[in-house]
């Protein structure tokens, strides 16, 4: 299959064209390979988000009547399966906060409040009109 | 007579936006709460959605560029989205900033979004923090002070 990619980054494609030609490789070929290891590399990245997700809403889980007794209305962050914060307001959570936000893959932040998951309304988008053009 | 009305309350408008593709819509920034801003430079133009009873709905792409799931609410209270046809999606949201600097001012929203989801809108939990006046004949989206 041939393929025309705009937007590449000229440099970039000089040198990944010698690295293939050096390799002996034909570009295509190349080009499939590194597509298969960027697929790789992502995939990864949102499995090891997935793991951590459901790792920490199970902790919040665990953990959601003790919070709501001792840490009513207070921002907290659950990461690596451990309340690893507590704070008064959000900006505070993250800023003497930094280093989980910035070590972990995924970090749950909530405001501890009795209040459950609400439906939302989506009556708009959907119902677009498409015109001909004559 | 209806530009003399829109001048008198261009007056008394903070910044108004030319509609997009025939559709009202705001500049804006989206930010986490590091402080990590998307896009870098030209700021998003968004369309207002007043059927989406959200906050601000994005692309799955910009959700995991800003990282958000960093800063992401528990499952127990992530939304449900139920569409005009009925049907229910369960959306992912975290926090975030919604900044739009033409008018200096920064809004802290829950930004959602879904599996593979494309669209990019402003619902009405973001709305009912602004004035606004859609002028349709003039074709501008204008915020009031």
């Amino acid at each position: 299959m041939g393929v025309y990619i705009r937007g590449v980054d000229e440099k970039v494609y000089r040198e990944f064209k010698a690295e293939s030609v050096r390799r002996g490789l034909k570009i295509g070929e190349a080009v499939t390979e590194a597509l298969k290891i960027w697929l790789n590399k992502h995939r990864k990245e949102e499995d090891s988000i997935d793991i951590a997700r459901k790792i920490n809403n199970a902790t919040y889980r665990m953990i959601k009547g003790k919070l709501l007794r001792d840490h009513l209305g207070k921002w907290i962050a659950i990461a690596d399966g451990r309340l690893m914060a507590v704070a008064d307001s959000l900006e505070q959570l993250c800023k003497e906060n930094k280093e989980i936000f910035e070590k972990y893959d995924h970090v749950l932040v909530d405001q501890v409040t009795p209040e459950e998951r609400r439906i939302v309304r989506w009556r708009g988008r959907s119902l677009k009109i498409y015109r001909e053009k004559h | 007579m209806e530009r003399k009305i829109f001048e008198d309350l261009q007056r008394k408008t903070l910044k108004c936006f030319e509609y997009f593709n025939k559709a009202p819509i705001i500049e804006c920034f989206l930010i986490n709460p590091l402080g990590e801003k998307q896009p870098v430079d030209e700021p998003l133009i968004v369309e207002i959605d007043t059927g989406y009873d959200g906050h601000v709905l994005i692309s799955e792409h910009l959700y995991h560029k800003l990282k958000l799931f960093k800063f992401e609410l528990p499952e127990e209270k992530q939304p449900i989205i139920e569409t005009v046809s009925h049907e229910y999606i369960r959306a992912k949201a975290a926090y975030g900033f919604l900044e739009i600097p033409s008018l200096n001012l920064k809004i802290r929203t829950q930004i959602e979004t879904f599996e593979d989801c494309q669209e990019m809108l402003i619902g009405r939990e973001i709305l009912s923090n602004l004035i606004i006046i859609l002028h349709g004949t003039l074709k501008k989206l204008c915020i009031f002070k």
